[in-house]
């Protein structure tokens, strides 16, 4: 025992003389030492920035964007983006660095994406220089550029890139902050089980900014592993699955899951898989994640393929009906019947829209209508439908009608429709713009043969009577046996 | 003078099934309410009646007689996602428990528990295995790769700390208890190895060794129910044995109980009953070490209540745990096993100094 001890302690020494000793080293060679508060509230004093290790994707690519990759010798192997980082020398795990690998690349200083807090620990008592980064807003993302930036001397480059970005975000901001409608948005880091954004996470804040609302808003943390069930309750208008090397995940996967085929966003095909990498690395490409949601949730503000813009002229409506044919994903035709005044009308075709009532199911898209002079507009709105839609969707024939979205109430009203079942479309007249859809009900499952209505109550009751009625002749049997003698031994 | 004594002793032993059976019916009843509790509590809002309903229309012949009053996605919420849960959970808690009981009387050890021969990082080992692999990838169609690679890991431990502790013949506690650590330790640290390459897997394996209920399935239930419940079944059998092994081996071997049989067959099926859980539910501490001696504490020593009623406290035990991770912090859900040693920790402690408190009155 008393061997074993003093060796341990002969090893604790000679590592703190070592760790000693490189301290030493690097303080020599030291230029312009600079002293920053790093993202765990730690001082931390960096002399020259000569070369550099990036523990953790997201500080490889800030590296790179700020254009220092010449001076990075060592990287993680995680560190994917761009693409030279992978001829970088690869240090170890981003969880559990190798500090002695990180010490043989003699580094400047060491840019650690935390992580593993006792990884932290073990690199410092290493003796190295260790920037530990821990962002957990979009804001934090962009003071960690401007910090990495001034450490390295590179402080214009970071304010740029940091200022160019954040424009990009207010940018996206710009645009979603008046949408009328917010689609609820599960996106999905993991499965199984689900795991999604909190709030307080940059991926909550990402949704937001991109004209959503996280469907796990309320939860407490800011990473959230759930169950089925609660994602199945959320009903989630859209699906956004964030796929990659750890989340390896297809469209087919979704719709094999239990219970989830009756979520409003698979009902309406809302389901996206987007690359993880600009969603999971807090790095500049969050920005590109960001862009990449909002184009999703609303095509319609990011010029999108759905959107089609028509001008209206009031005086020859006067002379008679003018019909407007739109041709996107699905036909639609609008036959203007009058406009008080001349105006722009846009059509905008989109999955994302106010969910459909409990009782009905979309069919197709949702048609928005907006003009820009919308008093005194009155038109007939065709809707055409695809056989498969109808089969796709569940929904019987004959119950299909055309909706309006009702801003004020927040409600679906339907319209008196027509229906014509040989042309497959719907008509409607419409007096004011909004959203429309066409839905119908969805068709009921055959009922099994056998079925004749036993009231529940009547069910449960005969079976609870059944129970009590058992234990009472139970307990009788049993207050018989030991009455007789109980079981011999 | 004799005939008095022999129906004292019939009378004591009156006394004793009537105890028995009504410590078995209470759990019996706690384990049904607090499976059923499972099974209404959760984020859809379902009606007691409804979740009601719901179960009895799955009954073969009278389900056809019920009219619907629920959606069919309330259906599959209730059939395929909470039903399966509070069964795995009640199995898997019914099967650690009885496990511990084994162990703590083979080895005659109070520290015992299921995971005492190494079949909880053997499992750990298969599992993370698989999933660096990339084996449990749902698109691969190979999610159950994780849990029978788990149960092959926790097999072959066994069959090595079976095979290393026999080497000299017989099979001596003290061996069997060396071999399991070393086992233990060896795939504790090749689970580490895997987790130092899993790389970006990190995730999952670490979800996995969490232990919890995240993505059961039926198919689990049914593969895993048969094997519990007939090993229970096994261990049962072999309850009067454990009383009398309890005095020792040397004295038991004298009272006529083969004693190497018993044992080897015990620790088999307990560790299979132990593989078994573990394939199910991860590894989840406590339940196995605690229950046992809850249960000593409630009803005595005598495995022929100790088993039965262990199995069921831990199965109870164990759901409720389910729930209040489910539950505590919606909706985020925690992992079952770091719930278990929360709550079940403090109400041990109660019992314990209940007891002490206890046994001072008596001797006052």
């Amino acid at each position: 025992m008393s061997t074993k001890g003093r060796v341990a302690a002969l090893a604790i020494l000679l590592g703190l003389a070592l760790a000693w000793l490189s301290t030493a080293s690097i303080a020599a060679s030291s230029s312009a030492p600079i002293t920053i508060v790093d993202d765990l509230g730690r001082k931390v004093t960096v002399g020259s920035s000569e070369r550099i290790v990036a523990i953790g994707p997201s500080v490889t690519e800030t590296l790179y964007a700020l254009g220092l990759g010449d001076r990075v010798v060592g990287v993680d192997l995680y560190s994917d983006y761009p693409p030279e980082a992978v001829a970088k020398q690869k240090v170890s795990s981003w969880w559990t660095p190798d500090p002695e690998e990180v010490v043989a690349l003699k580094p400047d200083v060491v840019f650690y994406s935390v992580g593993n807090p006792a990884a932290l620990e073990t690199l410092e008592r290493a003796g190295l220089t260790v920037v530990a980064l821990r962002p957990r807003t979009i804001d934090d993302i962009f003071r960690d550029i401007r910090l990495i930036g001034n450490i390295t001397g590179k402080p214009q480059e970071a304010e740029a890139l940091a200022t160019s970005l954040s424009r990009r975000v207010d940018d996206v901001k710009e645009r979603t902050q008046n949408v009328t409608v917010r689609p609820r948005v599960y996106m999905e880091t993991w499965y199984p089980p689900p795991w999604t954004w909190g709030p307080g996470s940059w991926g909550h804040q990402m949704i937001e900014l991109a004209g959503g609302r996280n469907a796990f808003e309320d939860a407490k943390t800011a990473f959230v592993q759930t169950t089925d069930e609660e994602v199945i309750a959320r009903r989630p208008d859209a699906i956004v699955s964030l796929v990659g090397a750890m989340h390896r995940v297809t469209l087919e996967d979704f719709k094999g899951r239990p219970g989830w085929s009756d979520i409003p966003a698979l009902a309406k095909g809302a389901v996206y898989l987007l690359d993880e990498n600009l969603f999971v690395r807090p790095g500049p490409r969050i920005v590109e994640g960001l862009e990449e949601l909002a184009r999703i949730l609303h095509p319609e503000l990011f010029g999108g393929a759905s959107v089609h813009t028509f001008p209206i002229a009031a005086a020859e409506l006067k002379l008679g009906v003018r019909t407007l044919n739109v041709s996107g994903p699905m036909e639609v035709n609008l036959m203007l019947i009058k406009a008080a005044a001349d105006g722009t009308l846009t059509v905008t075709l989109t999955k994302a829209g106010p969910e459909a009532p409990a009782d009905q199911r979309l069919v197709g898209y949702y048609v928005d209508l907006r003009c820009s002079a919308p008093e005194g507009l009155a038109l007939i709105l065709r809707l055409h439908y695809r056989e498969d839609w109808l089969k796709e969707a569940r929904v019987e024939e004959g119950s299909l009608r055309i909706y309006a979205w009702d801003e004020g109430g927040r409600r679906w009203v339907p319209l008196s429709s027509a229906l014509n079942e040989a042309g497959n479309y719907v008509e409607a007249t419409v007096m004011h713009l909004s959203y429309f859809a066409l839905m119908g009900k969805p068709a009921p499952p055959p009922p099994p043969p056998w079925a004749s209505p036993v009231p529940l109550w009547v069910a449960v009751t005969s079976i609870a009577a059944g129970a009590v009625a058992a234990g009472v002749v139970g307990a009788l049997a049993v207050r018989k046996a030991i009455k007789r003698g109980g079981p011999a031994r | 003078m004799t005939v008095d004594r022999g129906g004292g002793v019939e009378a004591k032993r009156l006394k004793l099934v009537a105890k028995w059976a009504t410590v078995i019916s209470i759990l019996s009843i706690c384990l049904i309410l607090s499976m059923s509790l499972s099974s209404m509590v959760g984020p859809m809002p379902m009606g007691v009646e409804k979740v009601l309903g719901i179960m009895l229309r799955q009954v073969p012949v009278l389900g056809g007689l019920l009219d619907r009053c629920w959606t069919p996605q309330e259906e599959v919420v209730v059939v395929q996602l909470r039903l399966p849960r509070a069964l795995s959970a009640a199995l898997v808690g019914m099967a650690l428990s009885a496990a511990g009981v084994v162990f703590q009387g083979v080895f005659r050890n109070p520290m015992a528990d299921p995971y005492v021969l190494g079949v909880a990082s053997g499992a750990g080992f298969g599992a993370s295995l698989a999933i660096v692999l990339g084996l449990g990838l749902p698109s691969l169609g190979l999610i159950y790769a994780v849990p029978v690679m788990a149960s092959m890991g926790s097999l072959l431990t066994m069959a090595l700390v079976y095979l290393i502790a026999r080497a000299g013949g017989g099979l001596p506690i003290l061996r069997l208890l060396l071999a399991g650590i070393a086992v233990s330790s060896f795939f504790s640290s090749m689970t580490s190895l895997m987790l130092a390459v899993a790389g970006e897997e990190l995730h999952a394996a670490f979800s996995w060794l969490f232990g919890g209920f995240p993505a059961v399935r039926w198919e689990l239930v049914y593969v895993a129910a048969p094997v519990i419940l007939a090993c229970l079944i096994l261990i049962y059998a072999y309850a009067r044995d454990l009383n009398v092994m309890l005095l020792g081996e040397e004295q038991a071997k004298q009272l006529g109980v083969e004693v190497e049989d018993v044992k080897r067959r015990l620790m088999v099926s307990a560790s299979i009953v132990t593989a078994a859980a573990v394939s199910v539910s991860g590894i989840i501490g406590f339940v196995g070490l605690i229950v046992p001696h809850m249960m000593r504490l409630l009803v005595g020593p005598d495995h022929r209540i100790l088993i039965p009623s262990s199995a069921l406290a831990g199965a109870t035990l164990l759901t409720l745990c389910d729930v209040a991770a489910r539950t505590m912090l919606r909706p985020v859900v925690l992992p079952t096993g770091v719930v278990t040693s929360m709550l079940g920790a403090p109400f041990f402690t109660y019992l314990l100094a209940r007891s002490e408190r206890l046994r001072r009155g008596e001797a006052a």
